[in-house]
């Protein structure tokens, strides 16, 4: 088939890189974009904006929390408290509820201010950072395995692409330095370099350690092999807690709390709390979890207590000092997720996915890009290369247009809306969706150039659209030392910025064609940035 | 992709596809019996043995891609792949005492 290594090498780069890059466009950028989930999540929440730090203990909050839930949910199956963490100022307070045979048990989430204990008022539905975390690997309107097989597919097709361009870069280093703008598909060939060489290790990590997230779907068969009810086996050895309690059926008036957490604090004094569950508060089966935080320790799991809740005593512990296979496993997943990175750490994972993207929209353009230029003036393009063209522009302009939509949706649409959450997602959808339509009328460098225009609107709008709902806006963000809400604004106009620089780069450019080329003025119409 | 241009009969366009088949399922099977067998011979507790077997499945699966595609003959990916696919399954039935 091929004559060297390396040829099969850059043949399989090429075409594996091709089949599936926007879906792995949309898998980065979704991606990349959940290293913010919690932040976006309080973006989307103006209510808790002004929350202020807390600034209780940690016992003394969950002793509150536990009272909380005992007057308004005594008869839930479940109670969650999640204590507050400097990405989430408030108090979650959760409970779960049964329902009637056959239908899932139905949560009910509540907040509340860690210094007044009181409900915040004014809550939205939204479901915030989440929604881009779950679309980075369960997508959306579609069955969540087969979404997830399509995600590991792709995955494992970036990393072939990753390791094959690899081999067919002989000049690593000298492409590190390397950049020739305004020379056509050679600086794309650059810009996919540049983005690549650059933070190579973040996307060999980010994509190896990403399969590693979905492993056990991909490969139960070690856990097949060695137990005998195969991964339900494998999970109650490593995930007690995840284990189901039944109730039993016997009311329980005062659950064993105090003895249960005079042991912890006493034996435990300076483990930091992440969250606290308590199973069947109200019955006999009654159990109460704690799980440990981790801080920045590069760890996924949580360590983890059991206490029975009718005597107090302890049952279980779990991952207090876990095994290197448990550290190297849970490590994997703990640099993919970036939950272990402070403020400084997480903007340069930021960074490195937008690399990413940046990688793989090059990657893409430019393989567009080489096919019109071996075109001749007479040949017309084929329905493929107009294919690629369509879902170049529509995947690398469209996802940028549609998440400002969301955002846009969250400030704008009215807060007693029913269905709300759905209703900013499907925003989301709609403007990609139109995007798709217009790029397939015009697919030329005009539709890069509109796009772009338009980004830079919308983006530079969003500060102003927050201004004006929530009364906040980037100068008294700062005033008040609140850096992640100002960062958001700055990050627009940033983005908005970014797409202004395009748009005017596109359009330079395409005067600059018209002076050029009279003859081939048809073709290079057709021709894009 | 230059000769992709020039030759884009019919028995090229197959022999991608089979070569496409052997890395994505061949390789995929491989991986999943060796993983299997591997979790059989490390001398860990069962957890550790089927944690680092996995972290290890994704590093096999791309090497027999990659193998795949540097191969030149076809005959001898699929037959190479079919072989030690067998070897391997027998292998672990015969440790688990299946034989």
């Amino acid at each position: 088939m091929k004559e060297s290594f390396f040829r099969s090498m850059t043949w399989l780069h090429t075409w594996v890189g091709l089949l599936l890059c926007w879906l792995l466009f949309l898998i980065f950028f979704a991606g990349t974009i959940s290293f913010f989930r919690h932040e976006i999540s309080l973006w989307n929440q103006p209510a808790v904006h002004n929350i202020e730090h807390n600034k209780q203990q940690q016992h003394s909050l969950i002793e509150s929390g536990l009272e909380y839930l005992n007057t308004a949910a005594p008869e839930a199956n479940r109670w969650w408290i999640g204590l507050p963490s400097s990405r989430q100022p408030e108090l979650q307070v959760s409970h779960r509820h049964s329902q009637e045979e056959g239908k899932r048990d139905k949560w009910l989430d509540e907040r509340l201010d860690p210094n007044t204990l009181l409900p915040i008022e004014g809550l939205v539905e939204t479901k915030g950072g989440n929604f881009f975390y779950r679309l980075h690997f369960d997508l959306h309107y579609m069955d969540r395995k087969l979404a997830r097989w399509l995600v590991c597919f792709a995955s494992l097709f970036m990393l072939i692409a990753l390791i094959s361009g690899i081999v067919i870069h002989k000049r690593i280093f000298k492409d590190l330095f390397q950049f020739r703008p305004q020379k056509g598909v050679r600086a794309w060939l650059d810009a996919h370099n540049l983005s690549s060489v650059l933070a190579l290790p973040f996307h060999l990590m980010i994509t190896y350690t990403g399969l590693i997230t979905l492993i056990f779907m991909l490969f139960p068969n070690p856990a097949e092999t060695l137990y005998g009810d195969g991964l339900k086996g494998f999970r109650a050895d490593f995930y007690p807690e995840r284990q189901r309690i039944e109730a039993s059926g016997k009311k329980l008036n005062e659950p064993a709390f105090e003895t249960a957490f005079a042991h912890f604090y006493r034996n435990w004094p300076e483990q930091k709390i992440k969250r606290v569950i308590v199973d069947h508060p109200s019955n006999t089966a009654v159990n109460i979890k704690i799980y440990g935080d981790n801080g920045t320790l590069i760890r996924d799991e949580y360590p983890y207590w059991q206490y029975s809740g009718t005597t107090g005593e302890l049952l279980q512990t779990a991952r207090l000092d876990p095994s290197n296979a448990e550290m190297l496993y849970g490590g994997m997943i703990a640099v993919h997720s970036g939950r272990i990175a402070h403020p400084g750490l997480r903007w340069l994972y930021f960074i490195c996915g937008i690399a990413g993207c940046i990688m793989i929209a090059s990657g893409c353009i430019m393989w567009a890009k080489r096919i019109r230029e071996r075109l001749k003036p007479t040949q017309t393009a084929s329905f493929g290369l107009k294919l690629v063209e369509t879902l170049n522009i529509a995947t690398i302009m469209g996802l940028p247009l549609a998440t400002s939509g969301f955002f846009y949706a969250n400030r704008l649409l009215p807060s007693e809306m029913v269905a709300r959450a759905d209703k900013e997602v499907l925003v989301f959808f709609v403007v990609w969706l139109a995007t798709a339509l217009f790029t397939s009328l015009f697919r030329d460098k005009r539709a890069w150039q509109w796009l772009a225009y338009g980004n830079a609107a919308v983006w530079l709008l969003l500060p102003v659209c927050n201004a004006l709902t929530t009364g906040s806006n980037l100068i008294t963000y700062i005033q008040e030392g609140n850096w992640i809400l100002a960062s958001f604004d700055l990050a627009f106009i940033a983005t908005a910025l970014m797409f202004y620089m395009q748009a005017k780069k596109l359009a330079e450019k395409a005067t600059a064609n018209k002076n050029v080329s009279n003859k081939r003025t048809q073709v290079t119409a057709e021709q894009r940035a | 992709m230059s000769q992709a241009d020039n030759a884009l009969t019919l028995r090229y366009r197959l022999s991608v596809l089979s070569r496409f088949c052997a890395a994505i399922f061949g390789g995929y099977f491989f991986t999943a019996y060796s993983v299997a067998l591997l979790s059989l011979l490390l001398p860990t507790s069962k957890v550790d043995a089927v944690l680092y077997s996995v972290c290890a499945s994704i590093l096999i699966f791309c090497c027999v891609f990659i193998a795949v595609f540097g191969v030149r003959c076809q005959k001898r990916i699929w037959s190479s792949l079919i072989s030690s696919i067998l070897g391997l399954h027998l292998l672990t039935q015969y440790i688990q005492g299946g034989i």
